[in-house]
């Protein structure tokens, strides 16, 4: 038994031994579990996919005279600006108003810009008040010239995610990606073994308060994510269908663009690839059996996207082995297989995170409070209009 | 003997005439097209696999070349920023002839051009945008 104190004197000191999710596996299998818990400190967990709940808030200073900014476009994107005067909250998958035929922009490519520290163009309209006297302003602005940037997304990391296929006769452009009629191809999209939530499936040390790496700052689990499920059908503790997520929050102007990409699928529109680290304190054994979940003991279910319904069917459970393989047997049929989520990312995150805590630039936080449990999510349960 | 994919490209004036019937007459080129996009008035292109010895090939080449159609080889067709791509896989679920594929060590992306048939849908596919086609 550890506890984050113990952990984190370890990391001041320069002492503490720090693995990745996949690296611990082996050292499990060679020292047994009682002794890898006694001798790894944390495992590094992470993920870098498209997660569609992201946005920034934004607070761009008083100009004078004053303006209470009423409606904002960054790039022409509408930001929401239904909050106090110069506060504003740009989402991801927000598109640009006025688009040329083949051009593709929207929230997402905003916010890299914004990290990439490009200029902006600024425009912005309010009603004219007593107090705020001006009605229009525009112009340029970049990071560097807001007072805050923080990125706050709703629903991030989700603790696994279904695998997409379409059994339909004609293709179908989704946010799973291309999908080719006929059940020509799986996609699926997460990292599996280095997955945060698969890592510590019933939130044991991940809860409100967690510090964790997000686009390349270190941020925050602010609240369980929106659409969080922890009554999900599991095997091996997991769940084999979307379950857990987090809400994270980090200041965007410490993230990087290597990690944080704006994406555009075809046919669904625009979201946003962003990296997230999170590190697991091996407390104890038992913790530390959850970290060195395989591949192999993780599973999905594969659903129709041909079919353009809410309550999609199952064509069946598939290990995240059977995914990464390339290929996957259904009835008999060999269906090619891809990933949406990048594992190449996903390891330089786990290993950044890693080296950041071995060299005592990263420290443990305790969670201030648990993640809800017992909870499920509900469909949209609109009354009649009358 | 030589197995090679190639791309024609026919200036409008010369859309109309049977070149792949020389070719394969004259030069014992043993073709599979895999794509041809030709309309009147405009630029014709042909992406075929020639099968032949590396003499005929040759001479292939200069009966094509002395005729005004240039060709070019099928890994000048499709262009990916590498320094872009993040190795996510979304190309790679659609490409069925596995021009594209994910190495299951590193993860990243590989392109083998050799297998390609300029389909396309690798370009619409890609997330970032950072593929190109060039047929």
């Amino acid at each position: 038994m550890k506890t984050y104190k113990e952990i984190n004197e370890k990391i001041k000191a320069g002492n503490a031994v720090v693995v990745t999710a996949e690296e611990i596996i082996d050292i499990v299998e060679k020292e047994g579990a009682k002794k890898a818990a006694e001798m790894v400190d944390v495992v590094t967990t992470a993920t870098f996919g498209p997660m569609c709940s992201s946005g920034v808030f934004l607070n761009f200073g008083h100009s004078d005279p004053p303006i209470r900014i009423s409606k904002l476009w960054l790039n022409d994107v509408p930001a929401y600006a239904g909050i106090a005067a110069v506060d504003a909250y740009i989402g991801a998958t927000e598109l640009a108003e006025n688009m040329r035929s083949n051009e593709i922009y929207g929230g997402a490519h905003v916010i890299e810009d914004l990290i990439k520290g490009k200029e902006i163009r600024f425009r912005a309209i309010g009603t004219g008040t007593d107090c705020y006297p001006k009605k229009d302003i525009s112009g340029y602005i970049n990071l560097a010239d807001l007072n805050e940037a923080f990125m706050l997304n709703p629903r991030n990391a989700y603790q696994n995610y279904a695998a997409a296929i379409n059994l339909s006769k004609e293709k179908k452009e989704t946010y799973m990606g291309t999908l080719l009629p006929n059940g020509s191809n799986i996609t699926y999209s997460t990292s599996g073994e280095l997955s945060p939530l698969m890592n510590d499936p019933e939130f044991k040390t991940i809860g409100i308060g967690t510090k964790v790496f997000i686009g390349g700052a270190q941020g925050h689990v602010a609240w369980n994510g929106t659409q969080h499920n922890t009554l999900k059908d599991k095997v091996n503790g997991v769940p084999t269908s979307p379950g857990g997520t987090l809400t994270l929050i980090g200041d965007l102007k410490e993230m990087k663009p290597e990690f944080i990409k704006a994406a555009y699928y075809k046919g669904y529109g625009v979201s946003l690839f962003i990296g997230v680290g999170i590190p697991i304190p091996i407390l104890n054994e038992e913790i530390l059996l959850r970290t060195a979940v395989k591949d192999e003991e993780l599973f999905t279910n594969i659903y129709d996207y041909g079919v353009g319904e809410r309550s999609r069917k199952s064509v069946g459970l598939v290990s995240y082995k059977e995914l990464k393989s390339g290929f996957v047997n259904i009835n008999g049929k060999k269906i090619r297989t891809a990933p949406l989520s990048s594992m190449k990312k996903a390891r330089e995150i786990a290993n950044i995170l890693k080296e950041q805590i071995k060299s005592g630039d990263f420290l443990l936080t305790e969670p201030s409070a648990e993640l809800r449990q017992n909870t499920s999510t509900k469909p949209m349960k609109l009354k009649e209009e009358k | 003997m030589n197995n090679t994919r190639l791309t024609l490209y026919f200036p409008p004036d010369l859309t109309c005439k049977a070149f792949t019937y020389d070719l394969v007459k004259e030069y014992d080129w043993k073709i599979n097209i895999i794509k041809a996009s030709i309309s009147e008035g405009q630029e014709g292109r042909l992406l075929m696999e020639v099968d032949t010895s590396s003499e005929k090939l040759k001479e292939g080449l200069e009966y094509l070349s002395n005729s005004g159609i240039e060709v070019k080889n099928l890994e000048k067709q499709v262009y990916i920023d590498r320094d872009e791509c993040i190795s996510c896989g979304a190309c790679t679920g659609v490409c069925l002839p596995g021009a594209l594929e994910m190495d299951k060590n590193t993860w990243e992306l590989v392109h083998n051009p050799e297998k390609c048939i300029v389909c396309g849908l690798c370009e619409s596919a890609c997330p970032i945008g950072i593929i190109k086609i060039g047929f």
